[in-house]
């Protein structure tokens, strides 16, 4: 895919080299572990030879799998595929294609605002790809080779000279390539889908297109009194035009039709948009200026947005990296969606609140003495000597210190006080040194409200009374590539909510093609992934067993995995297994503390032990998360390289070496006959 | 012979634990150098989930396979055959004992590559049909593309399943799912063929093709190993035998040795009168000897049958008519007496 815009413009980039050293750590530790287990039951079976034994075990996987021969990985992967096909796997399409004869019945509903019809779509599609996919790739790739194993049609592979890996990945590569098939076919026809049912329902509209070099607005509503159609080019007094149907417009008025039909495509391509969003971190000025973590909570229990006070100092500071020219030479568009909490009807409920953005160039910087040691912001001061030159106090004597600028990302507010992430006790000192007040707007809260910043920023600047003119990266974004904006709500007693992802900047948009295309993905290294592991729990289980582990550790490492990180965390009140079931049974409130006695302490002891079982649990399984981009096409967005791309790959060909050799093991040493 | 009369192979040491063999003391095959197959104190159990000792399928069993010779495994069921053959090639682990199979150890791969293996039953991929079925294994042995279509062709033919070679192997009667196995098993060349029950499902002419594809096999140095319960096969294609009892060997060597009576001898001549009869009797008696039987020798059932068949295919059309019903005047018929 070709990328105009180099990948660092994310907030935190993918370190596929930090991520490398974590897996061979973990691989490692793993291996150890194996290495133990195994040399501890062949001590039990083999006596002192035991140990040895495995040892010499232990370079026949490597040598295995550099013998490896290509035609035979092929050609089981070739009978893995048609294996599948002969026994009627493609039925998962019958279902696919009755879920999207019918499936617009139940979700078509013209009331419902257009974004929100197209979310559905795209979720619907994306969710019933996967559900349908996920019994089918489970299954099959958990009771291949249990079967194989109980027909013994196994017996005449193994008495080839076919090597182990070659059977282990010959079936990994024939599921995952009817998958990659499957997941095709499946996105390909849900793409086309999603697109016909949006073009069908898109009866209203308004479009500024171009036509003969003037800027001419298209409204267009599709009724069942009729068609309206209403033009305004320029200046020009606005033509209504109204027909019977569609048909009949196009028929009566051919020009007016192409018109709308111009104007319609336009739309479509809004709706079905994949955004490129730039995130940046959020923090909050209280009424008294000081930097405060969290806004005003208006009372609301889902604490996602936190509130700045209309008509008062509170601003909410949206903190954005890496705007370097490439990207806002020719200006920038910041998209907001914030939230409203009023406290009183106002004028009209339908006015929508007053809003202004100011730009904001900061310096934000830590100090640093000869010696390379930090010192905070608060014991620095200007040098008396010379004024470009900063002093502090440490243990008692004056020391010369230099100013280091900080990354926006490494700080952070604690107790009115800008601190740096990796040592709290470090203050930041963040300077203003320019600040430009935008025009003042009133937001849509249930639209998409883009502001266009262009390369010449002109504000009326209150200190001295006139209009003043910057550039957008020459003045006001700083050495480090960053900006600020800052936001204030002008209606007293209104409160508004926002959180991280409420302001962003945009880049130019993808095609809706491309983030589907990218969720797909998604999907399919999840198919890929639960055929790895499928597999792999199929080589030492039975068919049954191998599925429920491999659908268990889906569930974890879809829906559970919080609440383990968490439990893990120690973040869950009412402690481990046995506390809890000791509250349950004694109704002891979660809060409350145990009595410390021998029993009681007996009970967190084995609970502890409990913990690093559901730790080991938590970093063996995989987390399924990583795969899902369905929220981001649904919400109009691009799918993000290193929040979502990047990981999900790093997953899944993580766990292909050490699934590999676990399942050459288990193949290698169990004995292939049926009993 | 009598059974307790115990002649020790001097090549296989015997361990504490084993009971007496009774083996012939003629060598083995000419040309016989290097064992193919060498067993020595080879056991199995099977054991439970626990790891409980449940069934012992062979105890301390050894033996030797001789390059060019046709071996046969003999045992009533569950007398440890098939349990030998998996054990050598790698599907079971034996609980003692050692075994080289082509100066290899069982679990070595590369071995493989020169042996060819029939299952008990056709244990093939039912989805596939006979040409896709070859082709299949014929990649896992490495083959260049034309090589496997050269050898697809010809196995298919040799096998006689030209006309159903497009069909599923789920469609396939029991002899024939034997056949495709049989060519599966071959399709290497291999220089070792095990052969687990080759002639259960065929009828009497894929038998008898069988037999005479295990004879020609050995013409052509090949080792082949069978185990089997129908000892007139056995019996017509192995060079020796071993008959195994409970997972104990209880007989090995030389066929004709093993079943030549040394007290006795038998005469065969041409149709003797009665007369003569009693002048050979009267001679034989005179040399302090007796007659135990005189009658007709009489053909095997499976001769009548080939013959039969083959008699059919001559003259297609021709068909038996009891001596009690008319035969048409339209069609050959062959009576009763004939």
């Amino acid at each position: 895919m070709h990328n105009e815009f180099p990948m660092s413009i994310e907030t935190q980039p993918f370190d596929f080299l930090d991520a490398t050293g974590q897996w061979a750590f973990a691989v490692t530790a793993f291996l150890v572990l194996l290495i133990c287990g195994a040399s501890g039951l062949a001590t039990m079976t083999h006596g002192v030879k035991g140990p040895l034994l495995v040892l010499r075990w232990i370079p026949r996987f490597p040598a295995d799998l550099i013998r490896l021969s290509p035609r035979r990985v092929f050609a089981i992967a070739q009978l893995t595929f048609r294996e599948a096909i002969r026994r009627k796997a493609l039925v998962v399409f019958g279902m696919f294609a009755l879920l999207f004869m019918f499936g617009s019945w139940f979700m078509d509903n013209p009331n419902e605002r257009m974004e929100l019809q197209v979310k559905n779509y795209i979720s619907f599609v994306l969710t019933a790809i996967t559900w349908l996919l996920l019994p089918v790739v489970l299954l099959l790739s958990c009771w291949g080779l249990p079967e194989d194993i109980r027909n013994r049609s196994l017996h005449t592979v193994v008495t080839k000279p076919v090597r182990k890996t070659e059977i282990v990945i010959g079936r990994m590569l024939g599921f995952a390539s009817l998958m990659t098939i499957l997941v095709v076919i499946m996105g390909v026809s849900g793409y086309v889908w999603i697109d016909r049912e949006v073009a069908f329902n898109l009866t209203v509209y308004s479009e500024t297109i171009d036509v003969d070099g003037e800027e001419t607005l298209v409204e267009y509503v599709d009724e069942d009194e009729g068609v309206i159609v209403r033009v305004t080019a320029g200046d020009a007094p606005t033509q209504v035009t109204a027909a019977t149907s569609r048909s009949a417009l196009r028929q009566d008025n051919p020009d007016l039709y192409a018109l709308t039909e111009r104007a319609r495509i336009q739309a479509l391509g809004r709706h079905l948009v994949a955004k490129r969003p730039v995130l940046g971190t959020i923090s909050f000025k209280g009424n008294d200026g000081k930097p405060t973590e969290r806004g005003v909570n208006t009372g609301d229990i889902w604490e996602y947005r936190t509130y700045i006070a209309g008509g008062t100092n509170w601003r909410a500071i949206f903190d954005f990296e890496n705007i370097g020219s490439e990207i806002a030479k020719d200006g920038l568009a910041l998209e907001s969606s914030f939230e409203a909490f009023r406290t009183h009807k106002g004028d009209d409920i339908r006015e929508s609140l007053l809003l202004q953005f100011s730009l904001v160039k900061v310096r934000r910087s830590v100090f640093r003495d000869a010696n390379e040691n930090v010192v905070s912001a608060t014991a620095v001061r200007k040098s008396r000597d010379d004024e470009n030159a900063f002093e502090a106090t440490v243990d008692g004597e004056n020391v010369t210190v230099s100013r280091f600028p900080v990354a926006a990302r490494d700080v952070e507010v604690r107790n009115n006080s800008y601190v740096l992430i990796g040592d709290p006790e470090v203050v930041v000192l963040v300077e203003e040194e320019i600040r430009a007040p935008l025009s003042s707007f009133n937001i849509s809260e249930f639209g998409e409200n883009i502001t266009v910043l262009k390369p010449q920023i002109t504000f009326y600047d209150q200190e001295s009374g006139e209009r003043k003119q910057l550039a957008l990266v020459d003045d006001l974004v700083n050495d480090q590539g960053e900006l600020r904006v800052e936001v204030a709500c002008l209606d007293s007693g209104q409160y508004l909510g926002m959180a991280q992802r409420d302001l962003f900047v945009r880049l130019p948009s993808n095609s809706f093609a491309v983030g589907f295309s990218k969720a797909i993905c998604g999907v399919w290294m999840m198919l890929c992934l639960i055929v790895v592991l499928g597999v792999t729990a199929s080589c030492f289980l039975k068919g049954p067993i191998a599925s429920l582990l491999t659908f268990v550790m889906l569930l974890v490492g879809q829906g559970f995995m919080p609440f383990l990180e968490k439990i893990v965390g120690g973040e869950v009140e009412g402690g481990g297994p046995l506390e809890s079931i000791i509250r349950i049974v004694r109704q002891i409130n979660i809060i409350d503390q145990l009595p410390e006695n021998t029993f009681y302490s007996t009970i967190k002891g084995i609970d502890g032990f409990l913990n690093q079982g559901l730790f080991i649990v938590k970093n063996i399984v995989p987390d399924f998360r990583n795969f899902q981009m369905d929220t981001y096409v649904a919400n109009g967005f691009d799918v993000p390289w290193s929040q979502a791309m990047a990981p999900s790959i790093g997953v899944t060909l993580a766990y292909l070496i050490p699934c590999l050799i676990v399942a050459y093991y288990s193949l290698s040493l169990r004995e292939l006959e049926h009993k | 012979m009598d059974t307790n009369e115990a002649v020790t192979n001097e090549t296989i040491p015997e361990s504490d634990e084993s009971p007496e063999v009774v083996e012939s003391d003629t060598p083995a095959a000419p040309g016989a150098d290097e064992p193919v197959i060498k067993i020595r104190n080879l056991s199995k159990i099977y054991r439970d989930f626990w790891g409980r000792p449940k069934v012992q399928a062979l105890n301390s069993l050894s033996l030797d396979v001789h390059k060019g010779e046709v071996f046969g495994l003999l045992g009533p069921n569950g007398s440890g055959k098939t349990t030998t053959m998996k054990l050598l090639l790698g599907l079971l682990f034996p609980s003692g004992g050692d075994i080289t199979i082509l100066g290899e150890l069982p679990t070595n791969v590369e071995k493989n590559e020169r042996i060819g293996y029939l299952p008990e039953e056709s244990y093939l991929y039912r989805f596939l049909n006979a040409g896709e079925t070859l082709d299949f294994y014929g990649r896992l042995f490495n083959m260049s593309k034309s090589d496997r279509r050269e050898r697809v062709d010809r196995y298919i033919e040799m096998v006689g399943l030209t006309h159903a070679r497009h069909r599923q192997l789920k469609e396939y009667s029991k002899g024939m799912t034997r056949r495709i196995g049989l060519a599966q098993a071959l399709i290497n060349d291999p220089d070792l063929v095990l052969l687990d029950e080759p002639t259960t499902g065929l009828d009497p002419l894929g038998t008898r093709d069988m037999k005479d594809l295990i004879l020609k096999l050995r013409d052509e140095g090949k080792t082949v190993v069978m185990c089997s319960h129908l000892l007139a096969d056995v019996q017509d294609v192995c060079d020796r035998i071993a008959i195994l009892y409970e997972g104990e060997l209880k007989q090995l060597g030389r066929v004709e040795d093993l079943l030549t009576e040394q007290g006795r001898t038998r005469l065969m001549t041409s149709k003797l009168d009665d007369a003569t009869v009693a002048e050979v009797r009267e001679v034989i008696e005179r040399h302090g000897a007796s007659i135990e039987t005189i009658d007709h020798p009489t053909s095997t059932l499976e001769e009548l049958f080939l013959r039969t068949v083959e008699e059919s295919r001559e003259r297609p059309g021709r068909r038996f008519v009891p001596e009690d019903v008319p035969a048409s005047d339209e069609e050959p018929a062959v009576s009763e007496s004939e």
